[in-house]
């Protein structure tokens, strides 16, 4: 009954869950629109990418075992560069939250709330997600197992109510890709995979470690099939050039339900219900791993100190972008080679100087 | 003193905060179908769009009224800025989740660019829904709303009823708002179902066949038969042909079509359309019996040949004279065979018409009813 | 430590300093045996048994006056021989703090002094009049014992004491409260229970300091996790076959004295959702039960905040013909969808209170008069719409499905609070205001152990979901629950009824 020990089930819940969040609605058609209807591919290939970074995050962690992955940075590199790196994912993380946030605010103010001035939805949506950002990351994973079925009745439940109409048809012609746009597409999706990272901070406080790597890339796996469930369902429903067209097919699909029949009709409510629970999700981890990097960086204590100082700092940069066109040409971008950076290169590089470290020690 | 003024500060944000956007339902309108006409005035606003909305009076168990819908027309430069137009003789705004039917007159199907605008609007807006029925009409719109009112019976209105629950598909072919752009997507050709009126009747047959968001060709009911056996869409339908002199009665309960193409030389596409159901009506008459093999193969080849004809004259048509390929041709290449789909489909206006389209019909009557 | 004298005037007179103005203190003169031993027996008239102390103790050594008690011989063990052989009394007790005599004669005993001795003789003669064993008026079952608490603590000992008899169920007294000194009576099952939580239990109890305890409730809320909350972290109940239930489960029972109600520690989501009669029906209705039960708390909580999202802010999201009727029901009610809501859960909740505090059959016809009458009137005056008379009765009347009451009350004032929520910004409102109590709900802890246990991933896999969401048939249930972190986690054999 140790402080701050989450099991396994609760790793997998809390990737699934912070990973699945406004990648969602977009994903189908960004990677239609490079990819036509082979977009698939890129969903696979770019879910596959985090995989080998798993792997290297639990070698490191079981080179260093009962350290956090900020003990071990701060060992193996110097302190200097190790701060550094603390800065570099803090930015990312501050504007990964921004991003997600100003997308929610939109989808809101699109779909449920017209005329509430965005920037009430922000605040609120903020001051809520800081209110669980506050507390240890056992908690975030125990939000994370309540939060997971939903999240993953959400796509079993578009497959359910979309099956009368699919035209399976739609989802061909297959291989039919221009092999050039297939970098691009992988890149696209690869953003909707991002949040692994902040799961492999919490390998140290995970009970058992030997499973754990079994259960992150179960999670993974899980999120892969939701995207690629999503994928098909919309492509079937709306075909390739509507779905080019749409920015957020994953909701509208559930507007072309209608089946009088059984009373089931306008079934966006339920769909947006449940979207919020699955980005507050999202934004929980996140949120609370930039407090965290503060409370390394100042060697404070706990982290709940700094969570107020970051909700006007996320603010600031969520309504920074003037629309949406800008939020998904600009932003995303930026938070795409970040994210690269971030969750890529930097473990990498630690663990590159890990192994060479303990070579070094061995001889 | 803190906790004092963040309680004060809470407080007045309840009241402060206005509820933007609450607006009680009873002072909302909801509006049940668009209908959209051309405009001929010079301006911007060239369309004459009308909305009619049910009165939430005349629902439910205190219905107090008899009006069950209420009509407006006004003159706009789009859909939902006529809601704007129309705010100053209506009292409540305008909410359009619940609208289920689009009815485009025939003079704004002929103007390409307007109809492609229209289709916009209704597919960007956020609160629409995806689904909702387009119909074309013969002649104009706000005609065809207006004979409606004393009809209306039904709280999602006549029209969406009668589109939807209909059970006799071959009349006419539904097309909602999905379907309609993705067809024209990928084959740049649609069928919608025609709505006409005729003193206060107003009635949904035959359809309009459109190319590119632009109105080809009316199709009256027989034409549009046939189409839906080609696709397969048929679900109720009941044919009549000579026998002998006799007329028989043939109802169908299940259709089906497929397709088969052959690209060894040319472009060869089979389809192969089946029948099924059972006899409805022959005669009473002494030697006539339909408890026979003999008859009843007589029979079905007499049908066949019936719905063959019929089908191969829509087919000619469609494919000669408006060169618009509504059979889904073009559609099965781009998903079957993408290569050759892609160095044609450019040509395809002028490849289409020179395909060889075979056909084949089956009908199988497998009951016979009740006597022999 | 105060003494006492050997002089036994003096400690008479010292407990008459100590009792001045306490008029029913009473001091029963006696002299033993030949030697006129003076002894005295103090007591508080109404808290003893008469019958036992006049037969049990005075009648003992009173009875024969041959006997020779003789101080030379006797001296220092006078108090003893007395206990060994003259008083028949069940339960004696040797005693020489003066504070530890008080609490004795304030408690319902009777303290024997005897001349010449340091040591006072207490003597068990508790027996205030006490209700019966009655149903447990909070918690009924069609199937299963009808025996309830009552205020006495050793009757409620008994009945649990009844219900386990393993030597290895320990029980701990202590006393809580400056001044009233209330009993509490600590159970628990030593190879089952895990020590933490046990620790854990006895540290706060050890750190309460108040002054009077008069039920369960206020030790409940000393010693638990968030006092803030609106949910309880102690189970409350007034079965004893639940205190004996959840002991076996590996949790800790806390008998208070004066009070029906015991006190379980430590609680999940889980086992608030569990009321006793699940484990004495068939596994399948009790399964759906308990689904039904998942669904009436979103009802309860949830149902008026969804009517007012949904009329006011987004009648989009309800199918076309709801919506329309909903319009229709809601023409020339003078009211918005808000204030109607208000206005009627607020008379609900009034007509409640009322129908508490009158009690009997005036009672219950005000609540049918209340809720048919006036809610009846109120829609045939068209203030209200009959839509909204429904889910105001549904949400009061789902409340009850839930087995805790004190559970069930924390979603009634949730309720409030989502209304608001709904009323400022609509569905978004309603879903934020759930996923902040998800996070609540997460972050609380009962001694230690999370509160949303069984649906938070500790060990679902040994089966914890098999007996919350629903209730698997009794042979799959093999182990305890693994929330309690028992040691011994086995609670049934291999083969039984139906398994091989």
């Amino acid at each position: 009954m140790e402080k701050n020990r989450i099991s396994n089930q609760q790793l997998k819940a809390l990737l699934v869950t912070t990973v699945i969040g406004i990648g969602i609605l977009s994903l189908p058609s960004e990677v239609a629109v490079a990819l036509n209807n082979d977009g698939w591919i890129a969903i696979l290939i770019g879910g596959l990418i985090p995989v080998p970074f798993i792997m290297i995050m639990d070698r490191l962690f079981k080179m260093y075992p009962k350290k956090s992955y900020f003990q071990i940075t701060k060992e193996v590199m110097s302190p200097f560069v190790a701060y550094i790196f603390f800065i570099v994912f803090f930015i990312y993380t501050i504007v990964v939250i921004g991003y997600i946030h100003r997308v929610f605010a939109e989808v809101i103010k699109a779909y449920l709330l017209e005329n509430t001035p965005i920037k009430v939805i922000l605040i609120t949506m903020l001051v809520a997600v800081s209110y669980a950002a506050r507390s240890r990351l056992e908690v975030l994973a125990r939000v994370a197992v309540m939060i997971y079925p939903i999240i993953l009745g959400f796509p079993i439940f578009l497959l359910v109510v979309n099956l009368p109409n699919l035209d399976y048809t739609n989802i061909l012609p297959i291989f039919q890709l221009d092999i050039k746009q297939i970098p691009n597409g992988i890149f696209t999706a690869y953003s909707a995979y991002l949040g692994f990272e902040i799961t492999t901070l919490a390998f140290n406080i995970t009970e058992d470690n030997t499973k754990s790597v079994k259960y992150t890339l179960r999670g993974l796996f899980t999120v892969i099939g939701v995207y690629l469930i999503v994928f098909f369902v919309t492509l079937s429903q709306y075909g390739v050039f509507q779905l080019k067209r749409g920015i957020w097919p994953s909701i509208d699909v559930i507007k072309e339900v209608d089946l009088p029949g059984y009373f089931v009709e306008n079934l966006d409510g339920i769909v947006l219900a449940i979207w919020v629970l699955v980005v507050y999700s999202s934004l929980g981890p996140f949120f609370h791993t930039s407090g965290i990097i503060l409370k390394e960086i100042f060697n404070t204590k706990t982290h709940e100190v700094f969570i107020p100082f970051l909700i006007p700092i996320t603010f600031v940069i969520s309504i920074i972008p003037d629309n949406l066109v800008v939020v998904t040409k600009v932003m995303a971008r930026i938070l795409e080679y970040l994210a690269f950076i971030v969750s890529i290169i930097l473990p990498v590089v630690i663990f590159i100087v890990a192994y060479i470290k303990k070579r070094r020690v061995k001889t | 003193m803190k906790k004092k003024i963040i309680i004060v500060g809470l407080l007045s944000l309840i009241f402060l905060s206005g509820c933007w956007d609450k607006v009680e339902i009873d002072q909302r309108i909801f509006v049940s179908t668009i209908g959209v006409d051309l405009h001929e005035e010079s301006g911007m606003k060239k369309y004459m769009v009308t909305y009619e909305y049910p009165n939430i009076n005349a629902i439910g168990k205190n219905a107090t009224e008899d009006q069950k819908v209420y009509v407006h027309s006004t003159p706009a430069s789009s859909i939902f800025q006529a809601g704007r137009e129309l705010s100053t003789q209506i009292p409540f705004p305008f909410y359009y989740k619940h609208l289920k039917v689009l009815i485009l007159g025939e003079k704004l199907l002929n103007e390409e660019k307007m109809v492609r605008q229209v289709i916009d609007e209704l597919n960007r807006d956020t609160k629409v829904n995806k689904n909702i029925q387009i119909l074309a009409a013969e002649g104009k719109v706000s005609d065809i709303i207006n004979a409606n009112v004393i009809r209306a019976q039904t709280t999602d209105g006549v029209l969406y009823s009668n589109v939807k629950n209909n059970r006799t598909s071959g009349k006419y072919t539904v097309q909602t708002l999905t379907g309609l752009i993705s067809t024209l997507d990928f084959a740049g050709a649609t069928v919608i179902p025609k709505v006409t009126v005729e003193g206060d009747r107003y009635s949904v047959s035959g359809g309009c066949l459109l190319k590119n968001y632009k109105h080809v060709a009316w199709l009256d009911e027989k034409e549009n038969r046939g189409l839906s056996f080609v696709r397969g869409q048929v679900e109720n339908e009941t044919l009549d042909a000579f026998y002998k002199g006799d007329i028989i009665s043939f109802t169908v309960i299940q259709s089906s079509s497929n397709k088969e193409v052959n690209l060894d030389k040319e472009i060869d596409v089979t389809f192969s359309v089946r029948l099924e159901g059972y006899l409805q009506g022959y005669i009473i008459g002494k030697d006539k019996t339909a408890f026979d093999m003999k008859v009843i193969e007589e029979m079905e080849k007499v049908l066949e040949e019936d719905v063959k004809k019929e089908i191969q004259s829509i087919i000619k048509k469609i494919q000669k004279t408006y060169k618009a390929d509504v059979i889904g041709i073009g559609e099965h290449l781009s998903k079957f065979e993408p290569k050759k789909w892609r160095e044609i489909k450019d040509d395809w206006d002028n490849i289409f018409p020179d395909i060889n389209i075979d056909l084949s019909v089956d009908v199988k009557i497998r009951r016979i009813g009740l006597t022999k | 430590m105060e003494e006492l004298s050997k002089d036994l005037n003096t400690n008479l007179q010292m407990l008459e300093e100590i009792f001045k103005d306490v008029d029913d203190l009473v001091f029963r003169l006696v002299e033993l045996g030949e030697s006129k031993t003076k002894a005295c027996f103090v007591f508080i008239d109404e808290l003893i048994d008469g019958a036992r102390l006049s037969e049990y103790a005075i009648q003992a050594v009173l009875i024969d006056d041959k006997k020779d008690f003789n101080l030379k011989l006797f001296t220092s063990n006078l108090i003893k021989n007395l206990a060994n052989r003259e008083i028949t009394i069940s339960e004696v007790k040797e005693e020489e703090d003066l504070g530890n005599i008080i609490d004795a004669i304030l408690s319902g005993q009777t303290v024997l002094f005897v001349e010449k001795e340091k040591k006072a003789l207490l003597l068990e003669t508790r027996g205030f009049p006490t209700r019966g064993i009655s149903e447990p008026e909070s918690e009924t079952v069609v199937r299963g014992p009808r025996d309830g608490f009552g205020e006495n603590l050793k009757m409620n000992m008994a009945l649990v004491r009844r219900r386990i008899r393993d030597p290895k169920l320990k029980v701990k007294m202590k006393k809580v409260g400056r001044r009233s000194k209330t009993d509490i009576a600590i159970m628990y099952i030593e190879d089952i229970i895990n020590e933490n939580i046990l620790e854990e239990v006895n540290k706060r109890i050890e750190q309460i300091d108040i002054d009077a305890i008069l039920d369960s409730s206020t030790l409940e809320f000393l010693i638990e996790d968030n006092y803030l909350s609106p949910f309880p972290q102690i189970e409350v109940t007034e079965r004893p076959d639940t205190v004996a239930a959840s002991i076996y489960e590996g949790r800790v029972g806390i008998l208070v004295d004066n009070t029906p109600f015991a006190l379980i520690a430590p609680v999940t989501i889980g086992a608030l959702m569990q009321a006793a009669e699940d484990h004495y029906s068939r596994w399948t209705i009790t399964s759906f039960i308990r689904l039904l039960r998942i669904f009436a708390v979103f009802l309860a909580a949830l149902a008026p905040a969804f009517y007012i999202a949904m009329t006011s802010f987004h009648p989009g999201l309800i199918p076309t013909r709801l919506t329309y009727y909903l319009g229709a029901s809601r023409i020339n009610v003078p009211f918005p969808a808000v204030v109607e809501a208000f206005l009627m859960e607020i008379t609900i909740e009034v007509l409640r209170e009322s129908g508490t505090r009158l009690a009997g059959p005036i009672g219950s016809t005000i609540g049918i008069v209340g809720g048919l009458i006036i809610g009846q009137a109120a829609v045939e005056a068209g203030i209200v719409s009959p839509l909204m008379i429904i889910i105001v009765a549904i949400t009061t009347i789902s409340v009850f499905a839930l087995p805790n009451y004190e559970w069930a009350s924390g979603f009634r004032f949730i309720r409030f609070a989502y209304m608001i929520l709904a009323a400022i910004f609509g569905l978004y409102g309603i879903m934020l205001g759930i996923v902040v109590l998800f996070v609540h709900l997460a972050k609380m802890e009962s001694f230690g152990i999370p509160y949303t246990a069984p649906y938070s991933g500790l060990g679902l896999r040994e089966g914890d979901l098999k007996d919350t969401l629903i209730r698997a048939p009794l042979q799959k249930l093999k182990y305890r629950p693994r929330f309690t972190l028992p040691k011994d986690k086995k609670r049934m054999g291999e083969k039984n009824n139906g398994e091989e």
